[in-house]
Order: C-alpha cells, then structure tokens, then sequence
C-alpha cells in the first residue's frame, strides 16, 4: 500500500477563499435588497471595470495571476508528491501494508544513533537510496561503518520496504586524533 | 474497495478542474491583450456597458452565493473525515421475521484489542470499511521501537484476522495495514 498526500492545504485554502467571496456577494445582495447601504453596489462594481479595454495593464495584471494560480492548482492535482506511506513487501497473503515514511524515518535515524561508538546521527530515506550521517567522539572508527549498516541493514529486514534502498554511511570524527 | 485516503480523490479533482479553468482563462485574457489571439479586439472594452439588474437577479445571485459557501463549508469538514467510512451491516436471512445489525467499529473491537496485546505493539486502530459483499480491514498498528513487522504481519494475518472474518462468516476479508513505528521503548521490553 502506498499512500500520497491528501492536498488538503490547497484545497481548504480555496474552500476558504470561494467562501469569503460567496459571503461578500449574499452579504451585499441581502443589504441591497433590504435597503441599507451595501458592501458592493452593482454601480461601484460597474465603475471600476467600466473603461477597461483588454489592452489594459489590469487585464495584464489579472490575467497573469489568474494564469499562475491555475498552474499553481494544476500542479498540486496533478503531481503525485512524496508518499506518507510507504510500501512494505508482499506477504503473499490477502494483505497489503505501509509504513508511514516519517515513522520509518525516525525508526532509522534511532537505529543508526544507538549503535555503539555514535554519539548523534542523520538519515536521510530517498526511495532508492538511504544515507546515513553519523558522528562519533571516537578517535579510532576502524568497523564503525560497517557497525551502523549492518544495524540499519538488520532493521531493514525487519521492516522490509517493497523497494529496499542502498545503505550508505558516512562517519565523521568529532575530535581530531 | 473502500476509499482508504478519503478526501484526497475529492480534493484532486476539484483542483485540477479549477486550475485549469482559472489558466485556461487567464491565458485567454493573456493573449487577447497581446492581440495574438484575435477573438477579441483589444482596444474594445472588457465589459459592455450594463444597465442596472432586475431584483430578481439579487435573489438569483444570493441564492447561488449561498448554495457555493455551502458546498465550501462541505469541502472543508471532509478534509477532517480522513478514516474510511465505517459501514453499518445488516445480517437478513429471513427479512420478514427480522435482522440483524452490526456496527463495523463494535465488530472489530476485540480485534484491535487481540493485537494491542502482541509483543511490540502500541496502539491499534481498526476500521471495517466497505459494504458486506466487499469488506475491507484497515488497520493502523503503532509500534514499539525494535518490534519485528514481518512476525507482527504474520500473527495479524493469521491468527487474528482469520478470528474476525470467520466470526462475521466471511468468505474473505482483505486487510490494509498501516505501520506507525514509534520510537518509544515499551513497558514490557526488557
């Protein structure tokens, strides 16, 4: 099972944004109507837009925005974006299961911190490729390298992500020797 | 199969149609500004003039004002309504001397309390989606550091969900498990 994100900013953003317009436009019409003096009368409106000629610098204006903001909620439908679930392998049962790519994130980083000898780690997933960051106070790292894989190679096991990435470690020495 | 990432289909959609409604229209004033397209006269004005509109016209447009900012609002709570839908399924082998109903979240109560008991485990969510011919299981498992999902894979699929599926006289019931790994040591790990 993968999972992809909802899009739910940008679509609670234009929920918002076509609903502050629809109030304006009710709110305008009900004062309108019951004869007080409304937000937006139909004459205001009329004047701002009268004398417009598409070769003004407003249609320009309003035009490219119109233009970029379309492309912008285009893109947010359209690309697929970073899984928040990833895929674990086949059980070759009637199920499928993910893990949450944060959780896995964190299960690695504090796999790669634990390992002895390593006093603070980064990992960073990518879908092919997992890198770790480790930095020790050690002055000797001779098998701390293969010490922090074989740690995040034995917790990929256990997890076993449908795509395994490539483990790479990288060691850095806090003090000088 | 029930929609396990619920409003994400609803709010694709929406997106997609509006942005390419607003580029479509955008790129239209666009080039009738720059006169490459020539629908338009340029120098002719955006508007006609217009004289005042009906009363009935305010009404009109109230009510379409309304009906939107409803339909918004609607928008707006799916986005917190992120589970599948729980169904409610009705169990009728003689429909005239009555049934029986049951509530998907009371079916899979003592599921999800079978594995908060299995080593490595933190918190179970269990969700019975989908309609009685097509069910489905979601499952959200939050784990303790160090647990095995492999093993908890196995017992889920094999002793506790075989459990369920043969107390609701399943024939099968696919399950969609979802692992948060917490990195929490629990307070039985040694």
């Amino acid at each position: 099972m993968i999972r992809r994100p909802r899009r739910s900013l940008p679509a609670a953003l234009v929920a918002l944004v076509v609903l502050a317009a629809c109030v304006f436009v009710a709110v305008s019409g009900v004062q309108y109507l019951l004869g007080g003096r409304p937000w937006l009368t139909f004459d205001t409106a009329l004047d701002t837009v009268h004398g417009m000629t598409w070769d003004g610098v407003p249609v320009l204006v309003a035009g490219g925005v119109a233009a970029v903001v379309g492309l912008v909620l285009l893109l947010a439908a359209v690309l697929p974006g970073k899984p928040i679930v990833l895929p674990l392998a086949p059980s070759g049962r009637d199920e499928t299961s993910g893990a949450t790519r944060r959780s896995v994130h964190g299960e690695l980083r504090q796999t790669a911190a634990s390992v002895d000898g390593v006093s603070s780690a980064k990992v960073k997933l990518r879908a092919r490729k997992l890198t770790a960051r480790v930095r020790t106070g050690r002055t000797v790292t001779e098998g701390l390298t293969g010490a922090v894989s074989s740690a995040l190679e034995t917790r990929l096991d256990q997890i076993a992500p449908a795509k395994r990435p490539r483990v790479r470690v990288r060691v850095k020495k806090t003090r000088s020797s | 199969m029930a929609n396990l990432n619920r409003p994400a289909r609803v709010n694709r959609a929406l997106l997609a149609v509006l942005g390419l409604v607003l580029l479509a229209a955008g790129a239209f004033a666009l080039v009738t500004h720059f006169g490459a397209l020539r629908v338009l006269d340029p120098s002719s004005p955006v508007v006609p003039s217009l004289s005042a509109p009906p009363t009935w016209a305010y009404y009109a447009a109230i009510a379409v004002a309304v009906v939107l900012g409803l339909l918004c609002l609607r928008l707006l709570a799916a986005q917190a309504f992120r589970r599948p839908r729980p169904g409610t399924w009705r169990f009728e082998s003689e429909p005239e001397r009555g049934g029986t109903r049951l509530n998907g979240s009371v079916a899979t109560e003592p599921l999800a309390g079978e594995i908060t008991a299995y080593q490595g485990v933190r918190s179970v969510n269990a969700t019975l989606a989908g309609r009685r011919e097509d069910p489905t299981l979601y499952l959200t498992v939050g784990t303790e550091q160090g647990a095995d999902l492999g093993e908890l894979r196995e017992r889920i699929d094999e002793d506790a969900v075989p459990r369920l599926r043969r107390a609701l006289d399943l024939d099968a019931l696919p399950v969609v498990l979802e692992f948060r790994l917490t990195t929490k040591t629990g307070a039985r790990a040694l």
